[in-house]
């Protein structure tokens, strides 16, 4: 195939000396321009999030601080909301708060599901079949019910809210980190392994980690975005991180509904931020599966065919052009 | 094949028993009962204490809780699922009525999310890396990015406004009026769809994708088949078994996603019954839903297993 | 290609359109017509569509509490209730009240249930003779079948508050139940023997409790199943979907009739039905509301303004009953509140004007505590311009006074204290502005949210801390002294002074004399601020909207104490006016 040949002499002239992280960050940009965006919108999530202290105008809960319920101002650029609290600020506070609610989550659920997934995987037998029973019986019951159940026993606050969201991901994506590692389990280089002699341990480290690490990734993503719509339910249901901390959620949820005829302006920025962003983590997520994916690497249908056929053209183009341009300067 | 089927079946009692004690021990941790609550609804009470013991053991919530577990589950096993604490109303009675809710909401909801998510997602995949591509992969991301109970208050809201029409009040069972009934939950069903059709056009995509790289497709390709049949005809139909299946395993979200729809638009389902007696501390009731809710998803993905094993010969008997 | 293409594109405008088709079935309004004047008179027929928030809880409230079963009023009668002719009863009443508070209790208001009259003598309040009115018929359901209601009915109703377990009366007063004699003399007379002192309380049951047929009671053991709901009320209770609607129709041989204006002598109700819509969510309400498929909505000032810009609808507004504020533990020692000025430096902190401004809309009251100024308890009442100069400046906003009592009193660096309060916006709002001004004097204020079945619990055993965000007892119930003494929850700073305990029981010895009760409340409050017990928020206030096909009505909100919906029975719908105008 054309696109192919034109791989292969690359690889052949030129050997890779670009680590397996820098290479998948080269082909997301290069490939997935819809992910690279998704990366840039949780870029300036993160930065926004760290930095809400210096780049927010005032603080999120300085009441008063400009007209109840005004539109947008030189003083106040989004405007202020019903307790006359600088907009703008809230929402860049509320970024802090997202970043703070979906990594967390993100980084509980990471832990929780590896280790439950991995230990299961790995070790099999009676252990995985008791602690199986007890995953599915928690996927059984649905994900809303019980978490409004658990905030109900530990109170509202933004801690328990992390802590609940992360346990219920945790637990319910074993299954797919469980999946995985059973799927290397039946792989020769695993039994070569044990073979000779390697320790549990090694083994786990260097060869099983290494190649569930993909979908840990992608629904390490997949989580982020999860918990952040999913503080934005149950604040609707009055059991969210309670004001006057400034959460999306929570202010799209009460203020935004509320004043949605009187001050559409409440209810519009908290939402659009919230499904930009959710967005961008859903679309990052999307390529890095696409990109860490092996089996979607290469050989397509027949528009694939064309698009790389177009590629390679564009590229012989471009050469030309470069190539002119060189001539020039030199 | 029967062995694996005997063994899932198996395996799925112990699951429903642990399902029992999970529904019921998180219950009995919430802070506050809903003996406290109604004491809090007489300012003068005195002796409250004393009152509050006499309603407690009336309520059986006395007894240590292995001894309340034992009654409560030898109770459900012969069909009585309690009465509601707070109303004195016969929980399956109550059940019986809003399960036809939620239900049918749910199914006119997958049904609409497949409607959207299918044709989008096949798009999107025979179209990979493309504009359509792109274009179909947003669409549906924002549709589940946007919360749903925004899209439901502006539903509600602004046509009132603009067309002076709100959606209709009151709740009309199907079998009695089944054109009202359906115009009723249409548009809840569409707004509920939305939210779900991106983990299905996703799904769709993915499975898709892996099909189109198998070699009899390219074998097709090569035969030089046009795109509709290969699509269509080979690809299509090997594609649609997970998704199907997996789709059909989203029933838990989707009734737990229900609770933000039926109060918005003011349906008596099992959602907003289960929200509104866990504010009222409830226990029965809790309990008695989240049982029941918990054991028709085993059941459904019981069935989704055992069917997805029966239709792909591939999958392992794991 | 194509042909997949068309195939969808059909596809979807099926959808499209069967969707649309189904969904016009919903229920359109059509744009407003040439608006036709109110007719006066009154006309028999149509219904009433009222709305409520939650799902009803009960049919028998001595099973449970009476003011959680506003759907009683519609379907049952108490002893006595609020008389329609002493409100504005369609322009035709006296206008004395408003009926516009939700506890109005005053004695000289009432009017007859299904009893004619109450009788006490002042002199020896031993004995509180009830005269039934003749001529009351039960439901033509089982067992009843529409027989008439006899002294016995309402003394056995009487007999189970005081007598049950879950009995309000014998909950809450105890010592009446054990020495209080209920005797059915005859068939329309009914006797009540009690200790002297504890008359004040029986007067104030008398319209807090509903009458239910001794032999419906017997033979179902409670009234609390729908399906058996009997009752002597204006409505039937017809059909109760959970969770979605109650529908009550017209009992054809109520005794009511229209006592005022040009309907006097019609028998009540005109209406034909009553649809309770649960709608739990407060934009839906609005909405249906704006489209004519509710009749009567009750809101704040924020949610008023939306309805103050539509022409059609009539409003009233009202100071609202309600009342919020922070209590303190005042009664332990070491507490920096056990200290008065500590408790008048913080009143000084806050700047009641402007919460009113700026949070409940410039109208209302900033003086809320121990009661509001609210129509019809006025003499009970001290204005804040009458009270003496000290006690005035503390509900105005000095800061540098307020810094300058803490640092006497210990505390020039400030304090930290925790409030608790429920999660929902109304509470943490007004906290989150009541921190910002503390602030100003070194306070900081913790905002403890709970969710609400354990803020409700935590308030009725008044467990808390430092502070407590809640509510207060209505105006009603003044001459009790429940907000600053004794120990029903509404005492929730602990307050146990004797000049308020001696007012207590002043009151207590001189009701039902309202005129003395109220005397002594009044002395009792400049006295009572001064000691700054709690902080009262100032409360803005409500207003009710209606369409003007709802005739004969002014915006009542309960006809009596806590007796929401009572009204249902004096309001007809004209039909031709709501549908000239498009509705």
């Amino acid at each position: 195939m054309v696109g192919m040949e034109a791989e292969a002499s690359r690889v052949a002239g030129r050997p890779r000396v670009h680590s397996f992280w820098v290479d998948v960050l080269v082909r997301l940009v290069k490939e997935k321009p819809l992910g690279t965006v998704g990366g840039v919108i949780v870029l300036i999530l993160l930065i926004v999030g760290v930095f809400a202290n210096w780049l927010a105008p005032y603080g999120y809960n300085d009441i008063f601080v400009g007209p109840r319920l005004s539109g947008p101002s030189a003083e106040h650029l989004l405007g202020c909301d019903h307790l006359g609290r600088d907009l703008l600020s809230r929402i860049i506070y509320g970024a802090r708060v997202s970043v703070v609610v979906g990594l967390s989550v993100s980084v509980i659920a990471a832990v929780l599901s590896t280790f439950i997934g991995v230990v299961c995987g790995y070790i099999g037998g009676k252990l995985d079949l008791v602690v199986q029973r007890f995953v599915d019986g928690w996927l059984c019951i649905p994900p809303l019910f019980l978490i409004l159940t658990l905030i109900a026993v530990t109170g509202p606050g933004i801690l328990q809210v992390i802590v609940v969201l992360g346990v219920l991901y945790g637990i319910g994506r074993s299954r797919i980190v469980r999946g995985a590692v059973m799927g290397i389990r039946s792989n020769t280089y695993f039994e070569a392994s044990r073979a000779i002699g390697c320790s549990p341990g090694r083994v786990l480290l260097k060869h099983v980690l290494p190649n569930v690490m993909a979908p840990i990734i992608v629904l390490f993503t997949i989580t982020m975005g999860a918990a952040i719509l999913a503080e934005a339910t149950i604040s609707f249901l009055g059991f969210g991180i309670p004001a006057p901390t400034p959460s999306w959620g929570g202010m799209l949820s009460e203020a935004g509904r509320r004043y949605m005829l009187m001050a559409p302006h409440l209810a519009v920025w908290p939402g659009l931020f919230l499904a930009l962003v959710v967005y961008g983590i859903n679309m990052l997520g999307d390529a890095l599966r696409d990109v860490l994916d092996p089996r979607l690497r290469g050989g397509l249908g027949r528009y694939g065919r064309q698009k790389a056929a177009r590629e390679w053209r564009i590229g012989r183009r471009v050469m030309r052009w470069v190539g002119k341009h060189e001539a020039v300067n030199k | 094949m029967r062995a694996y089927i005997l063994r899932r079946i198996l395996l799925a009692i112990p699951t429903l028993l642990i399902v029992t004690i999970i529904v019921f021990c998180t219950v009995r941790f919430i802070p506050g009962d809903v003996v406290d609550l109604m004491a809090a609804q007489v300012p003068d009470i005195q002796d409250v204490d004393v009152a509050a013991q006499l309603i407690r053991h009336e309520l059986g919530l006395d007894v240590p809780i292995h001894v309340q577990y034992g009654r409560w589950l030898g109770d459900v096993l012969t069909g009585d699922l309690g009465t509601s604490l707070w109303t004195g109303r016969s929980i399956t009675g109550e059940l019986a009525n809003r399960l036809p809710v939620s239900v049918e909401l749910g199914i006119l909801a997958l049904i609409t999310s497949l409607v959207i998510a299918l044709p989008i997602g096949i798009l999107s995949a025979i179209r990979q890396d493309t504009l359509s591509d792109y274009i179909g992969r947003s669409v549906a991301i924002f549709c589940i990015s946007v919360p749903s109970f925004w899209l439901a208050t502006l539903v509600v809201v602004y046509p009132s406004i603009w067309f002076d029409w709100t959606p209709a009040l009151g709740y009309m069972p199907f079998f009695r009026n089944p054109l009202g009934n359906l115009g009723q939950f249409i548009i809840p069903a569409i707004l509920m769809g939305m939210v779900m059709s991106g983990v299905a056009m996703r799904m769709t995509r993915t499975m898709m994708l892996e099909v189109l790289r198998q070699d009899y497709i390219r074998t097709a390709w090569a035969k030089g088949l046009r795109e509709r049949i290969v699509v269509s005809r080979h690809a299509l139909k090997n594609a649609l078994i997970p998704v199907v299946t997996i789709v059909g395993l989203q029933l838990p979200i989707m009734i737990g996603g229900s609770v933000i729809i039926e109060t918005i638009f003011g349906l008596p389902g099992v959602g907003r019954y289960f929200v509104e007696a866990l504010f009222q501390r409830d226990y029965a009731v809790i309990s008695a839903v989240n049982l029941v809710i918990a054991t028709f998803i085993l059941f459904i993905t019981l069935a989704v297993d055992i069917t997805y094993a029966y239709l792909d010969p591939r999958v392992q008997y794991t | 290609m194509r042909g997949q293409r068309t195939l969808r594109v059909v596809m979807c405008f099926v959808v499209v359109a069967v969707a649309a088709g189904l969904i016009v079935g919903g229920g359109c309004g059509g744009p407003a017509g040439e608006t036709v004047t109110p007719g006066e008179e009154p006309v028999y027929g149509g219904t009433l569509n009222l709305f409520y928030t939650s799902d009803l809880i009960g049919f028998d409230d001595a099973v449970r509490t009476h003011h959680l079963l506003r759907n009683l009023r519609l379907t049952h009668d108490l002893v006595w209730e609020g008389d329609w002719t002493k409100g504005n009863a369609g322009g035709y009443g006296s206008g004395e009240t408003g009926w516009f508070i939700s506890g109005d209790n005053r004695l000289d208001l009432k009017a007859g249930g299904v009893v004619e009259e109450v009788e006490w003598d002042l002199a020896d309040k031993s004995t509180v003779t009830l005269h039934v009115r003749q001529g009351i018929h039960w439901h033509d359901k089982p067992p009843t079948n529409g027989r008439e209601l006899t002294a016995d009915d309402v003394a056995f109703s009487m007999e189970r508050q005081y007598t049950l377990d879950t009995g309000y009366q014998k909950l809450s007063y105890p010592w009446i139940a054990e020495t209080i004699e209920i005797s059915a003399i005859d068939d329309y007379t009914v006797v009540i023997e009690i200790q002297p002192d504890h008359i004040g309380d029986l007067l104030g049951a008398l319209d807090f409790m509903h009458i239910y047929p001794r032999d419906a009671v017997e033979e179902f053991g409670d009234m609390n199943d729908w399906q058996t709901c009997v009752g002597s009320g204006p409505f039937i209770l017809e059909d109760y979907v959970p969770g979605s609607t109650v529908t009550f129709t017209r009992f054809d041989n109520y005794w009511g009739e229209n006592p005022v204006g040009p309907g006097e002598g019609d028998q009540l109700p005109y209406l034909d039905e009553v649809v309770v819509h649960i709608i739990p969510d407060e934009s839906t309400q609005d909405a249906n509301f704006r489209t004519g498929k509710l009749d009567i909505m009750f809101c704040d000032w924020e949610r008023a303004q939306q309805f103050l810009t539509m022409a059609d609808l009539e409003h009233a507004s009202y100071q609202s009953d309600t009342g919020y504020l922070i209590s303190m533990r005042q009664d332990v020692e070491g507490s920096p509140f056990a200290d008065v000025r500590v408790r008048q430096a913080l009143a000084l902190a806050t700047d009641n004007q402007k919460i009113l401004d700026e949070y409940f809309g410039g109208e209302g009251a900033v003086l809320t505590w121990p009661i509001s100024p609210v129509r019809g308890y006025e003499e009970a009442y001290v204005r804040l311009e009458e009270l003496p100069e000290e006690v005035q400046e503390l509900y105005e906003y000095h800061p540098e006074k307020a810094r300058q009592l803490l640092q006497q009193a210990g505390y020039a660096d400030g304090f930290t204290a925790t409030i608790v309060c429920q999660n929902t916006r109304s509470h943490i709002d007004v906290l989150s502005i009541i921190a910002s001004m503390w602030e100003e004097v070194g306070i900081d204020l913790v905002i403890d949210a709970k969710d609400y079945a354990t803020y409700q619990t935590l308030a009725g055993k008044r467990s808390y801390d430092d502070l407590f965000y809640g509510s207060r007892s209505g105006a009603g119930g003044y001459y009790k002294a429940r907000n600053f003494s004794g120990t029903a929850y509404y005492n929730t700073s602990y307050i146990d002074d004797p000049v308020c305990n001696q007012a207590r029981e002043d009151m207590a010895a001189a009701y039902p004399d309202e005129v003395e009760t109220t005397r002594i409340h009044r002395e009792l409050m400049p006295y009572l601020l001064e000691q700054c017990y709690t902080i009262p928020i100032p409360q803005g206030y409500e207003y009710v909207f209606w369409w003007p096909w709802v005739g004969n009505y002014s915006g009542e909100v309960s006809v009596g104490y806590y007796d929401w919906w009572g009204y249902s029975k004096y309001l007809w719908i004209d039909q031709d006016l709501k549908e000239s105008m498009g509705y």
